[in-house]
Parts: C-alpha cells; structure tokens; sequence
C-alpha cells in the first residue's frame, strides 16, 4: 500500500510515460536536442548559400564600402565594399568543411596509431614518446609552423590543424584498445586462431566508436574555432577564401569603424562551436557517462 | 558531557523506527526501498537486522541519520525517534549535533571509508573538536587512547599514520574507534566485517561485543550473515524486499523461524553439523529473485518464492503478527506462521 | 629523491621530440623550405643565402646534431629575415608575454576553482547550470572575439581601460594593470573554464566517495566537508589540469596579443608567419614547449603536498 505522495508521483510518471517517444528523447536529452537543431540550422544555412546570399560573396564595390547594415546589405559592407551577409554565409561552408575534415582526418590517424600502440608493446613506448612531445607543443605553435614552410590551402590548413590534434586521439584510443583486449571475448578470437587484423576490425574498432564520435565531436568544434586563429594570425586558409577567420582577420584594420565586420562572423562561428560542443556534451552524457573522465 | 536530551525512562527504547517508507524517485519509476518497517532499540542492545543485498537493511539504518541524498530519496512516511526526539523532522543543524556524537557509524569497506589524505589522528580528533569542544591537544590524546581501546599497538605512534599506511583489519579498528570517540548512545555498524578476511571478522565482531559491554553502547549490526548474528546480537529482525518479515530474540529466530523466507535463509547457512557429514547434505538454496519493488506489493512479496504459499498469499499482503501466546515478542508476517511455529509446516 | 631524480630525466625525452618534430617539418615538408621560405618575390641569391643561413646543404643528420648541439649552447639560430639571433629576439619580446601569462593563470586559478567548488556542492541549481552554461560558451567562442568584444564595450565605449598598448611595471602599477586587464580576461575565460569544469567533475566525483559518507557521519558540516575533506582530495587532478592547461593558455594568449597590440612572443610569432622567418618559429616553438614541460614538471612535484600516498 502506497503513501498518498507516492501515489500522487505515480500518477505523474505515469502521464510522463504516456508522451510520445521524441518527446520523452528531447526532455532527457535537452542539450543533445538543442545542439542538434543549431547544428542542423547551420548545415542547411551553409548548403543553401548560394539560394539565400544576397550577393556574390567575392563582389567588391569600391562606392558601398564599409556600409552599415541595410535593405540592400543586411549585415552591411567590409573594407573592400563585399556583402557581409553573403560572405557569412559562405563562411558556413569553409568553417564546417575544415572542421569536419579535420575531426575526420585526426580521428583516422589517431585510431591507427593508437591501436598499433595499444598491441605492441615495442611501438607504445615510442609512440607515446612522440605523442607526450607533441602535446608539449601549444597547438596553435605546431599548426603555425608546418604553415609557414608549406603553401596555405584548405587542404593544407586541415592538416596543421589536425597535427597538434592526433596525440588526444591516439591517447584516447590506446587507453581504450588496453582495455578492450583483455576482454575475455577478444582473448577468446585470439585463441580460436582469428588472425589480428580479423579481431580488429570485427571486436575492437566497434568497441572505439562511442568514445570516438565523442572526442571527434569535440575536436570538429575546436578545429572551427582553430581556422579562425590560424587566419586571425596569418597563416590561414589564402585571403581570398571568404572563411569566417579571414573576414575577421580583415576586420581587424577597421575594427574601430565596423566592429560589426568581426562581430557577425564571430556570432555565427560562436554559434556553430556551441552546436558543436551543445552536440558533443549530450551525446557524451547519452552514450556513457564514465566515458567522460577520459576527454 | 553535555547532551541536552528530553528525559526519558530507562526502560524505554533508545531509537524508535515506525512505519518508516522511503522511496527513491528516478524518471525509470520510484523504487519502494523501504515498505513500512518498524522496530526499536533498547539502550545497551545489539540488535541484528539481516536480509539479502537490497532488501533495504543499509538504506533504513543510513536513513536514521539521514545520510541518504536528497533526491532521488525520499522519506514519504512515517517516524524515527531518538530518545523520544523525532529525527525525521529535524533540522539539519539538530541532525549534524547527533551525528558522530549521540548516533555513529561505521560502514561496510575500511578501504574506501577513511579519508586518504587526512592522518587517523586528524580524523578522530577532528570529531572530537567538534562535538566535545576538546582542545586540539586534548582531543590528540584521547584519541590515542581511542586507538589504544580498539586494540591497535603503538597507538600515539600510529594516529600520525595515513589511512594507507593501515591493513584492513586496523582501518575497521580505526573506524570504530572513531565512531566511539564521542562515547555515542547508539552504533549503526553497516556490514562491518563483510569486506574483512574471515580471521579478521571474528576480532572484530569480538571487539564490538567487548565494547558494548565496556561503554554501554546500544548497537544496530547490519549483515547478511546469520552466523554473526547467531554470536552477537540480543534480537533479530529479518527484512525481505524492504519490508520487515520476522522478528525475534535469537534464540527463538534459531530455534523457531517462522517466516519461510527465514527459514530458507537458515537453511542456505553452512552449520557445524555440515563439516561432520561433507557431502551428504547440500546447501539449500532459496530459488526465484528479489522481486522488482517498481510496482506497489499486492500480496506478500516473497510468495513467488515461497513453497508454502496459497491462494491469498498472492493477493493480500499479511500483516505482522504474534506468532504464538507463548511467544509474545515473536512477530512474523506470513499468514502460516502459526503453523511453522508449531513445527506444523513441512 | 629516486623520484625527483626520474621524474627530472624524463623532461630530456620530451624536449628531444619536441626538438625533432620542429627539425624534421622543415625538412619533411613537401618542396624546398628555402624557396617556400623566400616567398614569391625571392631571387636566386636570396635563396641561396636561406639555405645557408639554415644550413640545409648539409646532409641530414649532420644538420640535426649541429642544431642541437647549437641549441644547447643556447644559441637558437639567426632570422632570417633580421639576420639577429633568435634568442635575442625573443628574450627582447618575453616580459610581457609573462606577465600576461602569470596573471592570466593566476585570474583563472582564484575565480574558477571556487565557482567549480561551489558549482559541485549546488549541483543541479541555476548557479551550477549557469557555470557549465559560461564554460561552454567559453569553450565556443574565439578568444579574438571575446577580446575585440571587450575592448569595444570597456575601451571604446566606456573608456575604462586603454584600447591596446602594453605598460611596463616600471612604468608604474596603474598603467600596468589597466594595459593587462582586458588581455588578462579575454586570454583567460577558456582556460577558466576548462578550470571550472574539471575542477566541479573532480569535486563531484569525490563527494560521491564513501570517507565523504564518513564525514557526513561525524557531523562535519557541508562547508568543512567541502574544504577539508573533498578539496584536498580534489586537489590532484585540478592541479594536473592547471599544468596541462597551459598550453591552451599559451595558444590564447599568442591570439590576444595581437588583438591588443601587446609586444610580445604572440606579435613575434605573427611578424615571423608574415615574413616566412622559419628559425624564428622555431625557437618559440623551443622555449614554449620548455616553459610546458618545466611548468608540468613543478606541478607534478605539487602532488606530494596534497596526496600523502605519493612519496619521493
């Protein structure tokens, strides 16, 4: 026989039970769900660009420069008389492309360096030397130096980013695989004969993923928050890339002018990491909590 | 010493739990932990509370002090008095005053339950400054002598020792010398010898026994070993899915057990007799699992388990009863009890 | 002792990577440095003259342990741009990157560790929400943005503090701190907020340990608790993350110093990347990494203060 306050919570649990399922997955998960809608507004922002960009982001009008927002300019004009708007816009796609890649490309190598450092015993001590002497190096520094001795280009900035990036993946994973191989259904594979490439792929990279996609999360946020250093510092993405760090780079000449050329693209970069991160921290705390202790 | 207590008659119980229901709330349901138990507590008293893991024995003694966290807990009903003074109620200033000092503690595992980075000597004199308003060299040293009283050698040496510096044995020492340091009316001892090697376990029930004696303390033992029980305690109560099943001296628990949920428990126990005939007589086991205590009991909780059980059984909860007139402190709450009683059910 | 003594020999594997990472980009790079170095305006003399000045004639490992054994003479190699010493011209640009950098970490250190305490002990309440709500929006925002955010509100607007500019503290403390402040705190708030949050999980977890159930027990009350019991315990790891943090702390205030105009390591840095002067990224690249390793070294040796367990 229950209390009345009892009863009175299980009525109200009850009704709880009683709502649709998304509902229910969205107040559990409030800053997954708030993450993912942000992030997805962004996305289709930086697809349908070139459909909803007023003008051509590369336009320059030398008469319209420095205009403050307008019908015609929402956003106004930078130095060089070019859309704010449009090139914000387009700056959706240089700071998600560079992010993604780089969460992609540090997430590729760190799996492959960490599980050959996670099985032999030889390559773990010199890898992870490498790895404590690359976290030594503040990010920002290592991703500047390779700048200044290769040519600048998406491509190439993805890999400055990436570089200081790889030791946190590789750590992540290598502490994983030590884990995961002394489970009994791994010893078991080995023990059955599996050869190891087999047990790999089939036992222990599925294992990796939830972590993985986890930090890979965090590193996409950190990489667009990265692009827009490199730029501010001059060893970005080339100028005429219409990237949301160049446009603030640019800013900063006429920042006492246009605070409004740093500002908006610095809105809509904050405003995606948060997606970003808002995304990385709900599904860290929906897939595993004790995973969190190791980010 | 200074304790302002309301007076009270020597004859009446120390600490009182009435109809205590505590639920914990989570968005998954509310798990009714504890379903309505009573008992009480007589001043020098070693009382026993057994039950298998989660049947709600650690979350009513850890509710006597109120350490449960507040949410997801919840007390929904009911009364625990402490000389008479509700605790329930009581404020957390009121309840901070009486731990360490009139109730204490101690809990299942040394090894965690000590603080690392604190020396054993800060540890107990810390209470002491505390309730007892000692000096620091004063509490110092009555902590050695604390030390000294639970046995451990070289004590003034060791209370500038860290906690790992201890085996386990003499952390559990360490552990109730510091809850005996206030010189506490009651002892809520959660499982204390449960993570101890079985050599260590006996001196330490042995040093719980000797104290009770030495200092008067009335003790709540918590365990899941009916052959600690059988040593120590004054009288049992048996709890089953967080509701109280039996209760009796223990002699009577041992000699008549009446729940059939008691009786499975005395039969899972490994007796002398079992070292004679190795191999003749197995183990008993009770078969089926602790029932899910999501939803509200209709009937009595252990009949799904239960060989004896009828029709009614399932749909009517069976109130605690005298289970005999010959045996008026012996309550049982099964609707045969009379019938086990009188040696009737097989 | 053994373990000071190990734990000081293990610095010198570190630096050494650090030192073949830096050595090894110059050379691993795709294309010639020297003709990537001189840009697209470089005549063939002026790219002769680069590769002489960073020796890439020689043969590999030749060119390794000259270097090195350069750097151990404390000589970092010569710009190739200014044709000074390196070393001289980051000890010329250093003061203020370390007042900056001092006072940032000791900023975020007194605010952060005290909101992420009391952000654990009101788990769930608005103020906790509000603190994991801040260090999120830290973590999101550009360190520039932030810093152009707050000289556009204080300096611009309000005149509280100088636009830009850096102070000696020779020149007095006032102008001093009014040049800092602003560079202080926008250069702080990530590192503050990587503080708060590690400093709230750590303290979490701890009060979930049973010696915290224990002290309840003995009628400790939630502030002695907090402070006595959890926080020593905490200590450990919040101190690995204000050591390990400091390279973050580093990348924000290399930004912050150009927003500010600050003439320090961070403006170096920038006028190296603009003129390609390699040598010159090299040494800060060198002497940061030493300021980590020497930094996480010290707090490292901390760990004996707060957890008794660990003995040298």
């Amino acid at each position: 026989m229950d209390t009345p306050m009892i009863a009175l919570l299980e009525q109200r649990l009850e009704r709880l039970r009683k709502q649709p399922r998304a509902i229910r997955f969205a107040a559990r998960n409030p800053v997954l769900v708030a993450g993912a809608f942000l992030l997805l507004g962004m996305l289709a922002l930086a697809v349908f660009a070139p459909w909803i960009a007023s003008h051509d982001p590369t336009e320059m009008n030398v008469v319209e420069r420095l205009k403050p927002p307008s019908a015609e300019f929402l956003l106004g004009t930078d130095a060089l008389g070019r859309d704010i708007f449009s090139r914000t816009l387009y700056g959706a796609r240089v700071s998600l492309l560079v992010g993604v890649s780089v969460a992609m490309f540090s997430a590729l190598i760190g799996i492959f360096v960490g599980t050959v450092a996670g099985f032999s015993r030889l390559a773990d001590k010199l890898i992870m030397r490498v790895m404590d002497g690359m976290m030594a190096i503040p990010g920002i520094l290592l991703a500047v130096a390779l700048m200044t001795l290769i040519h600048a280009s998406v491509a190439t900035v993805v890999i400055a980013i990436a570089l200081p990036e790889i030791p946190r993946v590789v750590r992540l994973v290598r502490s994983l695989v030590l884990t995961i191989r002394e489970q009994p259904y791994i010893q078991a594979a080995q023990a059955t004969g599996t050869r190891l490439p087999l047990v790999l792929i089939r036992h222990v990279i599925p294992n990796l993923m939830t972590p993985l996609i986890v930090q890979a999360s965090f590193i996409w946020a950190s990489a667009m928050i990265f692009e827009a250093y490199l730029s501010f510092l001059g060893a970005g993405t080339p100028p005429e890339v219409p990237s949301w760090g160049n446009m603030m780079a640019e800013g900063r000449s006429v920042v006492q002018l246009a605070f409004g050329i740093i500002l908006y693209p610095g809105i809509a970069l904050g405003l995606t990491v948060l997606a970003v991160n808002l995304v990385g921290d709900g599904l860290r705390d929906l897939l595993d909590p004790r995973i969190a202790r190791k980010l | 010493m200074t304790t302002p207590y309301p007076d009270q008659s020597p004859a009446a119980p120390i600490l009182e739990v009435e109809d205590l229901r505590i639920a914990f709330v989570s968005r998954d349901g509310i798990v009714r932990a504890v379903d309505g138990v009573s008992w009480q507590l007589q001043p020098a008293e070693m009382l026993g509370i057994v039950g298998e893991s989660g049947c709600g024995k650690s979350v009513s003694a850890m509710s006597v002090l109120k350490l449960l966290p507040g949410p997801p807990a919840m007390y929904s009903s009911g009364s625990i008095r402490f000389r008479g003074e509700e605790l329930l109620t009581a404020s957390e200033v009121r309840m901070r005053q009486l731990r360490g000092n009139a109730i204490s503690m101690i809990f299942q595992d040394p090894m965690t339950s000590l603080n690392p980075v604190l020396t054993i000597g800060e540890q107990i004199a810390e209470v002491l400054i505390l309730h007892q308003k000692l000096s620091k060299r004063a509490a110092w040293k009555r902590a050695g002598e604390m030390l000294d009283l639970v046995g451990i050698p070289e004590p003034n040496q060791r209370l500038r020792d860290y906690p790992h510096q201890f085996s386990g044995g003499m952390r559990q020492r360490a552990m109730i010398s510091l809850a005996l340091a206030c010189n506490p009316a009651v002892l809520i001892a959660d499982e204390p010898t449960t993570a101890l090697d079985v050599t260590i376990q006996a001196q330490i029930m042995e040093l719980l026994a000797r104290l009770r004696r030495e200092m008067g303390t009335a003790i709540v033992l918590i365990t899941h070993d009916l052959g600690v029980v059988a040593e120590c305690c004054d009288r049992v109560v048996v709890m089953y899915a967080g509701s109280k099943v039996e209760e009796a001296t223990v002699d009577t628990l041992f000699a008549r057990p009446c729940h059939p949920y008691t009786r499975g428990l005395l039969a899972a126990m490994p007796g002398l007799d079992m070292a004679a005939d190795a191999g003749h007589r197995r183990l008993a086991e009770i078969p089926g699992m602790v029932p899910s205590l999501k939803q509200a009991a209709i009937g009595c909780r252990f009949a799904p388990r239960c060989a004896a059980a009828q029709e009614c059984c399932h749909v009517t909860i069976p109130e605690l009863v005298v289970v005999a007139r010959e045996a008026p402190d012996h309550l049982a709450a099964c609707f045969r009890a009379c019938e086990a009683f009188r040696g009737e059910l097989a | 002792m053994n373990y000071l003594l190990k734990r000081l020999l293990a610095v010198i594997p570190v630096l050494a990577v650090v030192a073949v990472i830096v050595f090894l980009l110059l050379h691993l790079a795709p294309g010639d440095p020297a003709v990537i170095i001189g840009g697209d305006t470089a005549s063939a003399e002026d790219i002769e003259r680069i590769r002489e000045t960073l020796g890439l004639n020689r043969p590999l490992p030749e060119q390794f342990f000259h270097w090195v054994g350069q750097i151990l003479q404390g000589n970092l190699g010569t710009s190739v741009f200014t044709g000074m010493p390196v070393a001289e011209m980051i000890m010329q640009r250093v003061e203020p990157t370390l007042w900056i950098s001092a006072l940032t970490m000791l900023f975020a250190v007194v605010f952060a560790v005290p909101m992420g305490i009391v952000a654990a002990w009101k788990a769930g309440t608005w103020f906790d929400r509000a603190i994991s709500g801040l260090a999120v929006a830290a973590f999101s925002l550009p360190v520039f943005v932030i810093g152009y955010g707050l000289v556009y509100g204080f300096s611009t607007r309000l005149g509280w503090f100088p636009v830009q500019g850096f102070k000696s503290l020779s020149d007095g403390f006032v102008p001093f701190i009014r040049h800092l402040a602003l560079p202080v705190i926008s250069g702080g708030l990530i590192y503050m907020a990587l503080l708060a949050r590690m400093t709230r999980s750590t303290m979490l977890e701890v009060l979930g340990e049973d010696y915290i159930r224990t002290a309840r027990a003995k009628g400790l009350s939630k502030r002695r608790l907090l402070l006595r019991h959890a926080l020593k315990n905490a200590a450990v790891p919040i101190v690995t993350t204000i050591g390990l943090g400091i390279a973050m702390l580093l990348s924000g205030v290399i930004v912050t110093e150009s927003v500010f105009a600050i003439p320090g390591i961070g403006r170096l840095t920038v006028d190296s990347i603009l003129r390609r002067d390699y040598p010159v990224i090299q040494g800060i690249v060198l002497v940061t990494a030493t300021a980590y390793v020497v930094i996480n070294l010290v707090t490292d040796l901390l760990y004996g203060l707060f957890d008794p367990r660990i003995r040298y």
